[in-house]
């Protein structure tokens, strides 16, 4: 089957058309007849270029610059022949948690071996994909075996503890119908009944942090011990130095006082380990997002202390303008909630009071985890057309966005019961963090690997990883999130720094680790129809006979026509 | 052709020599014959007409002596008209007008005149050969040396050969003129040059074409190629003009675009081609 590598290098062929052009416009010159051509013998012949189109008077001369540029464009485009030829072909997942780390060179031995007893590494193919949430192709698609394990040399595995499920499921779209999985993993305990298992671990003793967190003053680890002997073990906190012994499987927690303005904090263990990636933590100074809010009901009246107790209840709030509570009056301004109707919405009496169904709308964060059961709504209006309902009974909204981000609550909390309802802190609660989320700057400074990194901004802005290399951020209105929060470390955003650690006590524990697979009934072999080309003959073929066309032209056709 | 009547009744053939040997008629030939005018006595030698034994001397010398006379001879010409495609226009009308005219002088000396066209076939008319001449196409594609080496020509012994041609082929003088030159009793070279192949003018970017042969070159036409050009043109016509002029033969260059009245009252009378009469 004839095939093009480079199909781009066919505009190579547009040198035909320009040869065929030079040979039409070659000779500008003015025909001057003369009787005597032999006197002008000794001048200087001209350059064959032109302007004024001639007849072809050299055929030969085109027909063999023609058939060398076909050649050559040939050999630009990668014309090859190639031919179908069936191979093995080895599907891997490799898992690519933590734990793996441990097993040093066993997963890409074991891969090696699966692949000789298959056939020539050179003529197998491979194809490896790394397990995660979201599995990637590491080697491959079917990749020469040899090839593709020289790539496995660069493979660190890092990821927490994960399901095997997504890798498995993208592994059988490059398998064939039917075939089987070779699964390499450390813990073979884990893998489903439709993969053959290649088990490179073994159970190992290894202390690690499981948990770390920075507050205002503070740093706390959770040191856990999960071997079956007793370990010792350097805890290194910015410098101080603190000895711990733990006993077998016991954990203990650490408490250090930092500095506020201290800025980012790394806590490490010392001391030999089978995994060094649960030896280190490194913790950014948490700032607070305050909130500013204002009421504008009495607040010696039942309502006013009702609206104030809510929001005592709510991390992070103080006094200022950032959110209003005012009662139902028209306002033109921003992240006000007006509790009870605006008269210019209303467009008949008060309704009897309600006991629901509520049907809330899902989709806004401001009813996130609102349950209104039990609550007796009263004092509500029918409302005019036209406004986005989040809180509706029957055809009555009770809750709605008026304007952008001001929100009506439609209700007479004098005569309600609301107050009384998980739903009416939860309200303030959802209203708050909304605006918290709405102001420029990282919502969180130390996440945990996998999580997402939200930055709110008006701006573009940058990301870069721990590797230094740019990381891609995903808009979402006035908010850039960063997806790809896999490798541990220091991540930058803006102007801002978090981090992101490993903290997976599942991937730290090394003792349920194991060699041992189940037995195998049968040889995984899958096959594969590959192509071999047969490029180096063409290729040297046609470039060869290009260059003798083109030195036979400029030889001897050459001193034909001049 | 007109003009070559006109001009045959003015001039005349004027060769510098006469003919060694011809058949005998009224023209008297530079060798010995029979005619009555004597020359000299020499010793007589086997193969000697014994008619002209002179027995007086036989008689006071003892010895068998004969009697030289001039031999009468009866002269012939040979017109030969080179036809190829590098006559065209005045230069080609000229030329043959010129054609006629020799052989006019020819007939008009009592002379056998045969004319000879050398296009790509050698065509010879010793009759009305006006026609011929009138109707000539110059179409030869074949220079003169390509032609006289693939054909002889079978020209009369002794002739006055008269060569009309513009000699621009590559050839070489000496070779050329001995297979005209052969056996002739006078040998003339005309070349007919139009004004651009004297001295060609016109600078710049040409592609060259041989009218003859159809060979293209690409050249630069400068004022330094146009002199090397003469220059080249200068050596041919030494080379024609010396060996004419040791065969005491005659060469003229005509310029085609004067008249052959203009050539007969210049390089055919200084050449001694023609003559008044």
């Amino acid at each position: 089957m004839f095939a093009l590598t480079n199909p781009w290098g066919l505009l190579a062929l547009g040198a035909i058309p320009a040869i065929v052009a030079i040979y039409f416009f070659r000779r500008r010159l003015r025909p001057r007849p003369v009787a005597g051509l032999f006197l002008w013998n000794e001048e200087a012949q001209l350059p064959p270029s032109g302007r004024t189109r001639s007849r072809i008077e050299t055929p030969l001369s085109l027909f063999l610059e023609i058939v060398a540029a076909l050649l050559l464009g040939a050999l630009v485009a990668g014309a090859e022949w190639r031919r179908d030829e069936v191979a093995p072909h080895c599907v891997v997942v490799l898992d690519h948690s933590a734990s793996m780390r441990a097993a040093g060179e066993r997963p890409a031995d074991a891969i090696r071996k699966r692949c000789e007893e298959l056939g020539r590494l050179d003529h197998v193919r491979l194809t490896v994909i790394l397990s995660g949430p979201r599995p990637v192709v590491a080697v491959g698609p079917a990749s020469v075996a040899r090839d593709g394990l020289e790539k496995l040399r660069s493979w660190s595995p890092q990821l927490p503890h994960h399901s095997f499920a997504p890798a498995v499921a993208l592994a059988h779209r490059f398998a064939d119908a039917g075939g089987r999985i070779v699964l390499v993993t450390d813990r073979p305990d884990l893998a489903g009944p439709d993969v053959e298992i290649l088990a490179v671990g073994r159970p190992l003793p290894n202390v690690g942090i499981t948990l770390a967190e920075r507050t205002s003053g503070t740093v706390t680890v959770r040191v856990v011990n999960h071997g079956s002997e007793s370990a010792t073990r350097t805890v290194v906190v910015g410098g101080r130095r603190e000895s711990i012994s733990l006993g077998p499987r016991r954990e203990i927690a650490l408490t250090w006082p930092v500095a506020p303005e201290e800025g980012i904090v790394t806590v490490e263990l010392e001391g030999e380990d089978a995994l060094d990636l649960d030896n280190r933590v490194l913790l950014a100074p948490p700032r607070k997002r305050r909130v500013g809010v204002r009421s504008e009901f009495d607040a010696r009246t039942p309502v006013g202390q009702r609206i104030a107790k809510a929001f005592r209840s709510v991390p992070d709030v103080e006094d200022g303008n950032d959110i209003v509570i005012r009662p139902g009056a028209g306002s033109s301004s921003r992240w006000v909630l007006i509790i009870g109707t605006p008269a210019e919405l209303r467009t008949g009496e008060a309704l009897d009071p309600m006991l629901g169904p509520y049907l809330a709308d899902p989709s806004s964060p401001l009813m996130e985890e609102l349950d209104f059961r039990g609550v007796i709504w009263s004092g509500a209006f029918p409302v005019k057309p036209g406004v986005q309902p989040l809180l509706s009974a029957g055809d009555h909204p009770l809750l709605f966005e008026w304007t952008p981000r001001t929100w009506v609550l439609n209700i007479d909390p004098a005569r309600s019961n609301l107050h009384k309802s998980p739903a009416w802190p939860m309200l303030f609660h959802n209203l708050v963090e909304m605006r918290r989320a709405e102001m420029p700057g990282l919502h969180r400074w130390n996440l945990r690997q996998g999580e997402i990194a939200t930055y709110t901004t008006e701006e573009t802005v940058e990301a870069k990883g721990p590797d230094g290399l740019p990381r891609i951020t995903v808009p979402f209105r006035n908010r850039v999130q960063v997806l790809d929060t896999w490798m541990p470390g220091r991540y930058s955003i803006g102007s801002e720094e978090f981090v992101v650690n490993f903290l997976d006590s599942k991937e730290s524990d090394l003792t349920a680790g194991s060699d041992l697979a189940p037995p195998r009934t049968e040889t995984v072999r899958n096959e594969m129809v590959t192509q071999r080309t047969s490029w180096p003959w063409i290729g040297v073929g046609a470039s060869f006979l290009a260059l003798l066309l083109v030195a036979l032209n400029l030889g001897w056709l050459g001193r034909r026509h001049v | 052709m007109k003009e070559a009547h006109a001009l045959a009744s003015q001039y005349e053939l004027a060769l510098g020599v006469l003919p060694f040997r011809g058949l005998p008629g009224d023209a008297i030939s530079r060798g010995v014959g029979s005619s009555v005018e004597f020359q000299d006595f020499r010793p007589y030698v086997p193969g000697d007409d014994p008619r002209h034994i002179d027995w007086n001397a036989v008689a006071r010398t003892d010895q068998l002596i004969v009697r030289l006379h001039r031999e009468e001879v009866r002269l012939s010409v040979d017109v030969l008209l080179d036809a190829s495609r590098s006559f065209s226009g005045p230069k080609a009308e000229r030329a043959a007008t010129a054609a006629h005219l020799f052989a006019l002088l020819g007939r008009s000396a009592g002379a056998r005149v045969a004319v000879w066209t050398l296009g790509d076939e050698i065509d010879c008319r010793r009759e009305d050969f006006e026609p011929m001449l009138t109707r000539l196409a110059f179409e030869g594609k074949r220079s003169l040396t390509d032609l006289l080496e693939r054909r002889g020509l079978s020209l009369s012994p002794g002739s006055v050969r008269i060569l009309i041609s513009d000699f621009l082929f590559p050839h070489d003088a000496t070779t050329l003129f001995a297979r005209i030159g052969r056996g002739a009793g006078a040998v003339a070279f005309l070349q007919v040059l139009s004004k651009e192949e004297r001295a060609p003018s016109g600078e710049g970017h040409f592609r060259m074409i041989d009218v003859e042969t159809g060979e293209e070159r690409p050249l630069v036409v400068s004022t330094a190629s146009i002199e090397r050009y003469a220059g080249r043109l200068r050596r041919l016509q030494e080379g024609l003009s010396s060996i004419c002029r040791a065969h005491r033969g005659a060469f003229a260059v005509l310029p085609a675009e004067e008249t052959v009245e203009a050539w007969c009252r210049g390089p055919l009378l200084e050449a001694g081609v023609v003559c008044s009469r």
